[in-house]
Order: C-alpha cells, then sequence, then structure tokens
C-alpha cells in the first residue's frame, strides 16, 4: 500500500470524526435541552431507584419475606408498584451512603435506629410526620430512638435487647441474682450436668454490645444524658466506679473459669443447641434457630448486680430516604399502611422480635418475646449520635485485655485507657 | 501485496468503526457527565489511532487494548482518590455542596400564624384537577391550577351545588372528587403542587385514604447569599457561613455547625493526621515489621506448599493425577473468607475440633487468638491454606516450561534428584515466578480481609493502642478512618491508602530490579 | 521437530529402565503425601458441606456429618422469592466466563509483545502494571461506584448495576500479575520457531495465531482458571455496584444472609458456597486437559 493512498484514507477517517463528533456535540445538547423540559425519568426495567409514582424499598434478607407480601397488598389496595431490594443488612446503610447522593437510593429503607446518627449527619433522611392518634399506638421508647434533633426519622416496627436464654432441662428458673446465678453455673459444670455455666458472646472485636449489661449493673454507662434524655458525648463513663466495678467481676469470672473468650457468638450457639450450655446471654435474633433446633429453652431477664443491668435496646424501622421522589407516597405508605395492625403482623410473624406497634405487643402471647418485650422497658437506647463509633474498639479491646488475663494491664487500668482514648478520638473529632 | 492492501483498508475500516463510538463516547461523557473523564476517553482513542496507524509504534498495538482499560479502570479510581484525599469527604460531608443548599432552601416551616387546610380534590376525563380546601375555621376556598392563589367561597353559596356533610360540594366545574383508592397514584401531582399564598405558600402536606389530604401554608426556613457564601435561617435570623464544608455559626464554645455537611478542600490535613496522629504513629514500627514478615512469610509458605504439591503431580506415572489436581485446587475454590472464619471455628481454643487434637497430643490448651505469637502462626497457616493452590497451579505451569533435555542432561552427567531440584527447577521456577512473587507479596501486604476475619487483627496491644498483635499497616489505619469518631472517612482512608501506595510501591519496585537479575543471571 | 520427540522419548524409557527399583518406593512416597495434602486441603471444606446440612446455622460448631441432617438450608435456598439463586449463578458464570475470556485475550496479546519485541518502554510497562495493582482495591471502590454512574448514563449496559459494568471493571484489571505469568511462559517458546515461521511467510500474527497461541495452551488454562475463580468469589466489588436482586451474583447473594451482626444464616450460605464450588470445580477439570496436554507438548519444545 502506496503512502498516498494510506494518507487518503487517513484523511477520510478523520473527516469521519469530525462529522460525528459535531453531531454528537449537538446531540448531546438537545438531549441535555429535553431533560431539563422533561425531567420525568423513563423507568428502566432492571434498575429504577426512586422513580416517581413507584416504590422502592430496600430490606435485608429477614425482613425481605415480610415486605414482599405487605407491598404486593398495597400494590393491590392502591395500584402503587412497589419494588423490594434485598441486601445484607449492613450493605443497606453503606449503599445509602455511597448511592443516595448520586440519586441511586431508594424511597424506603429498612435498618436500625443508631444509623441515624451518621444518616442524619450526611443529609440521607427525610423527616417523617407520625399524626398523634398514630404515635400513641407505638411503643414511646422505640419512637424516642427514632427521634434525632427532635423530629422523627424512622417508623418502628420492633425493639430488641439482651437477657438470658436458658435451659430449662438444666435450669428451672433464673436466680433473681447474679451471684446466686454465677454459683448456679458452677455448680452445673461442677455437677457435670453442663459444659459451660453460662455464656456472654466474646467475638475478636470483645463484644461490648453483649458486655453492656454488666456494665450497668454495676453502674458505669457510655454516654451521661442531659434533661431531655439525649446522649452527651463529652461524658463517657465507662471507667467510673461501677466501670471498674465491672471489669474486676469480669476479671473474677475469668479466672474462675465461668466465662471464657472461648464462647464466640457461634460456638455459645452450637453449644447451647448441644444442651452443653445453661445459660446464654443474646438477643430475640437467636430465637428461630433454638427453636429450630428443639432444644427446651425459656428467657428471663439478666439478674440483679448492684443495679438492674440494663442492656441496649435497638430499634428497627422503616426511614425515608431525603432523596427519594416520592416523598408524600413514601410517607403515606408508611403511615396509612405500614402502620396497622395487619401489616404489623405480617412482619412480626415473618421475624418475631417485639413488636413496637403496641396492639400488637398486647395480642404476642409467645412467652418469649414478652420476656425480650419485659426487657427492652429498662434498657438504654443505643446511642445514635456519630461520636459512638469511636466507642465500639476501644471498649472492645479493654474487655478483650481481660478475658486474656493480659499481665501488662489490671481490668482497671484497661478500662481507663480506654475511656481516654475514646475522649481523645471525640475531642480531636469535634472540631470537623 | 493486495493481501497487505487489503489487510491496511480493513484495519483502517476496523479503527474508523472504533473511532466514531469512542468519538460519541467521549463527546457525551464530556459534555454531559465529567469533563476529565471524556478528555481522558479522547485522548486514548487518539494514543491508539497513533498507535495503529504508525509503523514504529507497533509492538504497542498488542499492548494498548489492555493498557486502555488499565488506565480507565485502575489508574483513573487511584487519581480520583488521590483527589479525595485533599477533603473530608466522608461521614457528615456526603452531598455537594449545592445538594447541601437545595435541601436546605427546599426546608419549610409553617409561621405562627399560618393556616391549615384539608383538602378535597376533583379530577375530570382528562386527568385535570380541582382542589377545595378548607381552613381551621371552616372557611372553603377553591383552587384551579393556571389560576393564582386560592378563591374564598361563601358557605352557603349555591353556585357549587349539591354539598356533603362537611360542606364540600359533590362536583366541582364537572370534576368528581377522587375516589379513595386512586388517591395515592396522584401523590407525585399533589407532592408538585404549589400555591401561591404570599407571604406563604400552600403545600400538600400529608396525604392519607383515610385522615383526607392536608395542607399547609409553609414559607422557607433558609435563605443563601451566593455572594456572601452564606446560610441565613430566616426564622431566628441566624447567619451560618461556609468553613470547611460545613455552614456554621458563632465562634469558640458558641459555635454551632449546621448539618449536614459538603466536601471541601483541607489540603494536606490527611496526610498530616496520618504523620501526626500518635495512634498510627506510635505502633507504627511494630506493625510494619508485622506486615512485611506476614506478606513476606505468606509468599514463602504458600510458594513451599504449592510447589512441594507441583512436584509431588509433575510425575509422568502418577495414578489419579487429574483427582489428585481437583481435590488440591478446591481451597482455593470456596470463598477466601468462608474460609478464614471455618479455621477460626477449628481453632477455636475450647471447642475447635483441630485445637481439640493438639490438646490431646500435647496436653496444653492453645489459644491461637489471645497470644501474640499464637496468632501470627496461625494466620500465616491459615494464610498458607488460602493461598497454596494459587502457587500450585502457576508452578504446575512453570515446571512444564522448564524444557525437559536440562533434565536429561543432567542425569546423564550424574546429577541426583535433590541436586537437578536445586540447580535446574528452583532457578528456572523463580525466574518464571519471581514477578508473580512479587505481586503476591504487595497483595499480601494489603490482605487485611485475611487480618480482619480472623482475629480482627487482636489480639490488642493495650487498651489505647489501635492497633493489635496481628494488625498489619492497612487493617488498623483503616480502622481509623473507617470507624473514627467521625464514622468513615473517605478522604482520610485515601490519604492512608496513598501512602501505603509509597510503601509498598518501592519496595515493588525493589523486588522487580531483583527478578530482573535472576532475569539476567538465566539468560 | 517430530524427531526430537521420538528421541527424547527413547532416551526416557533408557532413564526409567535404569532407576527401575527405586521408582516404585519413590511413588508410595508420592502417593501417601498426596493423600495427606487432600485431606488437609478438603478437611475444612468437609465441615463446610456438614454445615450446609446442618439446621443449627453453624459454621464454628460444624461437623463433617451433622447429627440431624437435613436439606432444609437447600430448600430455604431454592424456595425464596428473593433467592433466584439459580439466576445468581449464572449470572456469576457470565461474569466470570465473560470477564476471563476478555482478560485472556487482553493479556496473551499484551504478554506476547512484551515477551516477542524490544522497545522502548516495555520494562516500563512491565514494572507500572506491577506497581499499581499495589493500591488497595478498599480505597477505590467509591471511585469505582462513581465512575460506573457516569459511564452508565451515556451507555445504560455498562453502568451501575449491570453484569456488563462488573466485567469491565474486572477486564481493566487484566494486565496484572497474569501477564507476568505468560509473558514468562512466551519466553521459554524458543524465537527459532516463530523465526522459521515467518521465514516460510508467515507475518507476526499469523505466527502468533498459528504458530505460538497453541503451543501455550497450558498456561491460558492456568490464567483462565485463576481469572474465573477470582472473579467468580470476588464480592468486595460486585456488593457496591450491584443493587438489584436479579442481577447479583452469587457471592453478593449469598452475602445478604450473613449481613446481620449476629443472627448470621450460616446454613444457606455454606449450602449457596457449595452450590459455588461446583461450576469452578468443573470448569477445572474440563481445563485440566489442557494442563495435561500440555505436559504431553513439552517434549515439542525441548
Amino acid at each position: 500500500m502506496n503512502k498516498s493512498s494510506r494518507l487518503v484514507l487517513v484523511l477520510a477517517l478523520l473527516a469521519l470524526l469530525a462529522v460525528t463528533s459535531m453531531a454528537q456535540v449537538v446531540l448531546a445538547q438537545e438531549a441535555t435541552a429535553e431533560a431539563t423540559e422533561a425531567p420525568t425519568p423513563v423507568p428502566t426495567p432492571t434498575f429504577a431507584p426512586s422513580v416517581e409514582g413507584t416504590l422502592t424499598i430496600w430490606a435485608d434478607e429477614e425482613r425481605t419475606p415480610a415486605i414482599e407480601a405487605a407491598g404486593a397488598a398495597f400494590t393491590e389496595e392502591y395500584g402503587i408498584p412497589v419494588q423490594i431490594q434485598q441486601m445484607g443488612f449492613g450493605d443497606i446503610r453503606n449503599n445509602l451512603v455511597l448511592g443516595g447522593p448520586a440519586g441511586n437510593g431508594p424511597d424506603i429503607l429498612i435498618g436500625a435506629h443508631d444509623w441515624l446518627g451518621q444518616l442524619y449527619a450526611g443529609g440521607l433522611l427525610a423527616p417523617i410526620e407520625l399524626p398523634e392518634d398514630l404515635a400513641a399506638k407505638f411503643n414511646p421508647l422505640a419512637l424516642q430512638a427514632f427521634t434525632y434533633e427532635g423530629q422523627l426519622y424512622g417508623l418502628p416496627y420492633a425493639l430488641e435487647a439482651i437477657a438470658i436464654f436458658y435451659n430449662t432441662d438444666l435450669v428451672e428458673t433464673v436466680p433473681d441474682t447474679w451471684d446466686e446465678t454465677i454459683e448456679l453455673a458452677q455448680q452445673l459444670v461442677a455437677d457435670g450436668k453442663a459444659e459451660r455455666g453460662i455464656a456472654i458472646p466474646v467475638g475478636a472485636g470483645g463484644d461490648p454490645y453483649h458486655h453492656y449489661p454488666l456494665f450497668t449493673g454495676f453502674g458505669s454507662y457510655v454516654f451521661g444524658r442531659d434533661e431531655e434524655g439525649s446522649y452527651n458525648p463529652e461524658d463517657v463513663g465507662l471507667d467510673n466506679e461501677g466501670g471498674i466495678a465491672a471489669m474486676n467481676e469480669l476479671d473474677r469470672l475469668v479466672k474462675a473459669g465461668v466465662l471464657t473468650s472461648a464462647t464466640d457468638y457461634g460456638a455459645a450457639q452450637t453449644l447451647f443447641q448441644d444442651g452443653k450450655l445453661a445459660m446464654w446471654i443474646t438477643g430475640p435474633w437467636a430465637i428461630g434457630t433454638l427453636e429450630e433446633s428443639g432444644v427446651p429453652f425459656a428467657v428471663a431477664p439478666i439478674p440483679t448486680m448492684e443495679d438492674t443491668p440494663r442492656p441496649f435496646m435497638g430499634a428497627q424501622g422503616f426511614m425515608v430516604n431525603s432523596f427519594s421522589k416520592n416523598l408524600l407516597l413514601a410517607q403515606a405508605f408508611l403511615t396509612e399502611f405500614v402502620a396497622t395492625d395487619e401489616v404489623m403482623q405480617l412482619i412480626y410473624e415473618a421475624n418475631p422480635r417485639p413488636p413496637a406497634w403496641l396492639p400488637l405487643a398486647e395480642q404476642i402471647d409467645d412467652p418469649n418475646i414478652q420476656a425480650f418485650t419485659e426487657v427492652t422497658t429498662h434498657a438504654d437506647p443505643m446511642p445514635a449520635i456519630p461520636q459512638m463509633a469511636a466507642v465500639w474498639d476501644a471498649w472492645g479491646r479493654a474487655i478483650l485485655l481481660v478475658y486474656q488475663q493480659d499481665s501488662n494491664t489490671t481490668p482497671e487500668e484497661a478500662i481507663k485507657q480506654a475511656a481516654e482514648a475514646i475522649r481523645e478520638q471525640i475531642a480531636s473529632s469535634s472540631g470537623s | 501485496m493486495s493481501v497487505t492492501i487489503r489487510n491496511q483498508v480493513i484495519k483502517i475500516l476496523l479503527l474508523g468503526i472504533f473511532d466514531v463510538f469512542a468519538v460519541q463516547f467521549a463527546v457525551a461523557l464530556g459534555s454531559r457527565i465529567s469533563i476529565i473523564l471524556g478528555l481522558g476517553i479522547a485522548v486514548f482513542t487518539i494514543v491508539i489511532n497513533v498507535v495503529f496507524l504508525s509503523d514504529r509504534l507497533y509492538p504497542w498495538r498488542w499492548i494498548v487494548p489492555a493498557l486502555a482499560g488499565m488506565f480507565l479502570l485502575v489508574v483513573y479510581p487511584i487519581g480520583y482518590s488521590m483527589v479525595v484525599a485533599f477533603t473530608n469527604y466522608g461521614d457528615g460531608h456526603l452531598l455537594a455542596k449545592e445538594q447541601v443548599i437545595a435541601q436546605k432552601l427546599a426546608d419549610l416551616y409553617q409561621p405562627s400564624d399560618a393556616k391549615t387546610y384539608s383538602v378535597t380534590v376533583f379530577r375530570n376525563a382528562a386527568n385535570e384537577f380541582r382542589y377545595w380546601l378548607v381552613d381551621e375555621d371552616g372557611n372553603a376556598f377553591i383552587h384551579r391550577p393556571g389560576e393564582p392563589g386560592i378563591v374564598p367561597v361563601a358557605p352557603d353559596d349555591p353556585a357549587y351545588g349539591e354539598r356533603d356533610e362537611n360542606g364540600v360540594p359533590t362536583s366541582l366545574d364537572g370534576f368528581v372528587p377522587l375516589e379513595r383508592a386512586a388517591l395515592l397514584q396522584s401523590a407525585t401531582t399533589l407532592q408538585n403542587l404549589v400555591i401561591e399564598a404570599p407571604p406563604n405558600e400552600i403545600r400538600v402536606t400529608n396525604i392519607s385514604p383515610l385522615r383526607g389530604i392536608q395542607a399547609q401554608e409553609l414559607t422557607p426556613r433558609w435563605s443563601y447569599d451566593p455572594a456572601t457564601d452564606t446560610l441565613t435561617n430566616v426564622e431566628t435570623g441566624t447567619v451560618y457561613r461556609s468553613e470547611r464544608g460545613n455552614f456554621v455559626t458563632g465562634e469558640g464554645e458558641s459555635r454551632e455547625v449546621l448539618q449536614p455537611g459538603f466536601p471541601a478542600f483541607i489540603g494536606f490535613d490527611n496526610f498530616l493526621r496520618v504523620l501526626n496522629d500518635a495512634r498510627i504513629r506510635d505502633p507504627f514500627w511494630r506493625v510494619f515489621l508485622w506486615t512485611v514478615v506476614f506478606a513476606a512469610g505468606s509468599v514463602f509458605l504458600t510458594l513451599g506448599l504449592g510447589l512441594a504439591f507441583a512436584m509431588l503431580l509433575n510425575s509422568r506415572d502418577l495414578p489419579l493425577k487429574p483427582f489428585f489436581r481437583s481435590i488440591l485446587i478446591i481451597p482455593y475454590a470456596v470463598p477466601g473468607w468462608l474460609v478464614v472464619t471455618t479455621w477460626r471455628g477449628l481453632l477455636n481454643p475450647a471447642y475447635g475440633p483441630v485445637n481439640l487434637t493438639l490438646e490431646n497430643l500435647l496436653n496444653t490448651q492453645i489459644d491461637w487468638f489471645s497470644n501474640a505469637t499464637l496468632v501470627k502462626i496461625a494466620i500465616l497457616f491459615v494464610n498458607m491454606y488460602l493461598g497454596f493452590p494459587y502457587m500450585m497451579l502457576i508452578s504446575l505451569g512453570a515446571l512444564q516450561s522448564i524444557p525437559g533435555d536440562m533434565y536429561e542432561a543432567a542425569t546423564i552427567d550424574g546429577a541426583n534428584g535433590r541436586q537437578q531440584f536445586r540447580w535446574i527447577t528452583l532457578p528456572m521456577l523463580l525466574v518464571a515466578l519471581a514477578p508473580l512473587l512479587v505481586a503476591s507479596f504487595a497483595f499480601n501486604f494489603n490482605n487485611f480481609t485475611v487480618i480482619e476475619l480472623f482475629n480482627n487483627g487482636g489480639p490488642p496491644m493495650s487498651a489505647a493502642t489501635v492497633a493489635g498483635h496481628s494488625d498489619i499497616l492497612l487493617s488498623y489505619t483503616f480502622r481509623l478512618a473507617f470507624s473514627g469518631a467521625r464514622g468513615t472517612d473517605y478522604g482520610f482512608a485515601a490519604a492512608i491508602g496513598i501512602f501505603i501506595f509509597f510503601i509498598v510501591g518501592p519496595i515493588t519496585y525493589f523486588n522487580f530490579r531483583l527478578t530482573r537479575q535472576f532475569e539476567e543471571a538465566a539468560a | 521437530m517430530a524427531t526430537a520427540t521420538r528421541t527424547t522419548t527413547r532416551r526416557r524409557t533408557d532413564r526409567e529402565g535404569m532407576v527401575m527399583p527405586n521408582r516404585r518406593r519413590n511413588l508410595i512416597i508420592r502417593l501417601v503425601l498426596l493423600i495427606l495434602g487432600c485431606i488437609f486441603a478438603l478437611y475444612p471444606v468437609l465441615l463446610i458441606l456438614g454445615a450446609s446440612f446442618d439446621p443449627r446455622d453453624t459454621l464454628s460448631g460444624a461437623r463433617i456429618i451433622p447429627e440431624n441432617p437435613s436439606l432444609v438450608n437447600y430448600q430455604t435456598l431454592f424456595s425464596g422469592a428473593q433467592t433466584p439463586i439459580l439466576r445468581w449463578l449464572m449470572n456469576s458464570i457470565i461474569v466470570s466466563s465473560i470477564s476471563t475470556v476478555i482478560v485472556l485475550a487482553l493479556t496473551v496479546l499484551a504478554a506476547y509483545s512484551l515477551s516477542r519485541f524490544r522497545f522502548s518502554g516495555r520494562r516500563t510497562t512491565l514494572l507500572a502494571t506491577l506497581v499499581i495493582q499495589v493500591f488497595p482495591i478498599a480505597v477505590s471502590l467509591v471511585a469505582f461506584y462513581l465512575l460506573l454512574d457516569q459511564i452508565g448514563e451515556i451507555v445504560p449496559w455498562l453502568g451501575l448495576n449491570t453484569l456488563g459494568g462488573l466485567i469491565i471493571l474486572y477486564c481493566g484489571g487484566a494486565l496484572g500479575a497474569n501477564a507476568f505469568l505468560m509473558k514468562g511462559y512466551f519466553d521459554t517458546i524458543p524465537r527459532d520457531i516463530d523465526e522459521s515461521a515467518k521465514v516460510d511467510g508467515a507475518s507476526e500474527w499469523q505466527t502468533f495465531a498459528w504458530i505460538i497461541l497453541p503451543l501455550i495452551r497450558p498456561i491460558l488454562a492456568v490464567v483462565g482458571i485463576l481469572t474465573f475463580i477470582g472473579t467468580f468469589n470476588d464480592y468486595l466489588i460486585p456488593r457496591v455496584l450491584l443493587r438489584d436482586t436479579q442481577v447479583f451474583t452469587l457471592a453478593v447473594g449469598l452475602t445478604t444472609y450473613i449481613g446481620n451482626d449476629f443472627s448470621q444464616d450460616w446454613g444457606v450460605f455454606t449450602a449457596g458456597a457449595i452450590i459455588g464450588v461446583l461450576p469452578i470445580t468443573i470448569a477445572f477439570i474440563v481445563l485440566q486437559t489442557q494442563i495435561i496436554g500440555g505436559l504431553a507438548q513439552g517434549a515439542v519444545k525441548g
């Protein structure tokens, strides 16, 4: 091929390019012009985040079946398509943080109340207006949990807190006091009836969540509260006298072999299912698998230490994405449809947890759920303020050091160091 | 010669077709979405054209397709992260500034004297609407879209015909009331309805098939002044200035920050934080040492075991060879973190089957998760389990590339098996595998999934130190970036990523130089 | 070349004759070691298999043969309307197969050039592909998201929440360690082979496509299976990009079962993981013949 014919071809190519690019610029401008004139997006078949006139809901695997049934009923009644997208519980939050601002969020998401701080500060939630007569039908604790800066950001459907699951073959009733309970646990092991008497789950991160009742039982707290009940991030109470007492108690129990870091959540669950563990401190999420395993069990509140132990209370509920194109519709879906006996019942059946809907809570005769409902009434709402993120890590490390019987640090030093680290971290981030 | 011409024509035609699409894509992207991305694609289109038209750049024709992908999908994200590293993007600073302002401007409130209405919606066959509003005192009004504001109606005005018990007409201008079931389908229309009622505007605030429709006189709470870049709360008169990604007011104790914030450029703060933060600095060298040991140890162990299996399999008369090979690849086929979690269960000090066996043998309980040394051994072991099939596979491939006559010559010279391995197999393999070992080292340097899942970086060094005994650089710095007191801090995470890049990059470069020496020695 | 094969074979036979008494003992040692290796490799996997038949939803307490084995986890997996597991599996296979084919094509071309040509920028390219992989992926996730969001505005089938978008992301990472693996293999193929082809009038492309490519089938198989497994099991990237249950890959779909802090459904998850291991194992067994084929060809190369 000679040079000139090649040159001709290259020139032709360039000309073609010039024409197409110019056409493209013109088309692009027209397209943007059209886009501003007609903002109604066409629903695409595959992916339709918050499309006008359609509700998109993000739910986790446990809630999806119930929400799906509710959504179908809603579509049936009002002719509004409802699309459910299932994702991992934690992914719901992460995906909203990433996709919400770009317009890829849902209309409604299902989540936990302790996400509020993060999502509120991100500008990702729209407030929910709840008429007073409806508000009266909700557990006030649950509504309080979903209230942030004076406004409601979530419609709760369930509450949860931890208590003691006990094997009724091994334990008749859980004693009234913690000391008696520990003695019972030791007795059961000594008699060879159980491999372990009592277990608190300890993960690789220490699992402060499951150890919180021990701290409150001795008079400690995470954040102090003001008159209105809001948490004050500048008042960290983990290393007060109660906190030190709790750490010493933990130390005593580990030394006595009553508690061990070998019982992480999975190990404790298996032991309990196999009848080798007499008492297990955890929450209502375990009910399902325990029932399936056939082990006879009942639920009791964690017995009194120096004070009545208060576990963390978590509320689950529906939140509305502030970038939803259907704010009114989402609001109506929640207040007119979800907040009804039928739908609350549906959600409860799919995933039995203490309901936040009082008419339903009164009807429930499942003794385990009743016990958990009782526990939630004297629980502390898990702090939803963003500073809580700084607490888990350091606190968990202090707990782990006790389990490991670290020779360099006494339990008291551990919790003091942890609390100091938490204070420092909160102080250093308050500027930004 | 005619074949060459035909090939040239085909090439240029193909190039032309590619160009048409590429240019369309670049222009559309550049004009509508992102100028940088559009320019990037345009530059690449030119590069590809030049490479395919120039004879001198012939060798690049083979590489450019892969390079193009790499630039768009690897280099561009790295560049993006480098920009993010100079911002405070993360929790509390997620929305763009315009979005924050828009959100504030859309925030309406009801002034104390403003009215609330209950609304009845009327619709005709052409899907046009009329609104009948009744305020708290029972006064009725009509709003007709297209006409400004609301028009009062006398309670007994006969012009509106028959009324129901609430005084609402049964039909209006020939429009009929919207039936309940259809109410929600009109939600979008109702949401977009704005009725002028100076100084306020009337907006629908609630639609309920049971309670009816509620509308309120509302007014914007915020005003924004672009000249001074300030937001003013109309209700209280407080002025908020823009400062490091937030609108704030007051100083010192009375400083008040408005949520949400937006990402703002904060200069080198994130980088300075990596350098100055005592929680990063104090454990740095300890963690760095373990990171290198972990990465190098993982490469060494996986290669050792993988190569051993490859050698065992690389025999002509071995029966069931395909079977063994398939079984040995299975640990690699199972998702890695499922395997890590399983091993955690197997090594549980009191209940793990592996640990119980060890306990019987050694007569002592081994707590793999609480002891700084044991946890490191356990992690290396688990990582060896995860990685040996990879090394086995690539060793199998590389073993086959060693020319058979080298062994034959060695056999004739009287070399035994061990000598053959030492002087032929190993050097030849290392030449072929060295770059992969470098890559594997770099991968493990950042392999925080295994570290996090196995023991969360623990056991802790102390309650105050963020880094645990088994933490690698990436895992403990990410813990600061993703679960600090601010929640997730992408800007900080990006800065950490860049630091790590500048730590591992030179190591990789150095290792790579070593591989070159291998190559030259072998050549 | 045919002559070379024959002589090699003859020499091998001679050698085997010489060392025959040691051979059997050697073989038995090899077999014992391999069986031990298989036990080591399989033990955790068998526990995972056991967990998938265990109704107790446990991983840490899993047994190889559960006390009350049941199919309940598999039933859950195949019955949920929101868990179209076969769809997920198909998505995974689609993404991994297409990615593997494209990655192989891109890598083999680049590796050929890096091995056969000497040009300025060659070593820099090699170095750059290695160093760039060092940047932690977790940091780039946000950028991946935005990138696909932007591309998707123009080409919807390459955007967020599409398999196409996922595939191009995987293809972008093609030029990594794999390119070295292939380049190393190319290097071992004597240049006389291509030169004799070129003397016969073959163009560069013809030499590559008809002479060299068939010779490197074993390494194609190895890189192919590595890429397939890597993309098949990846969940970090797709979890961020895919939203719609219908476009989930298996790895993403299954992680929804263990997304909760405590009540993780290990039973269903392990059942799904076992189903996911099958196609990989099958793909490997199929590709094995290639690797074995490579063994026979080793003689030709020598």
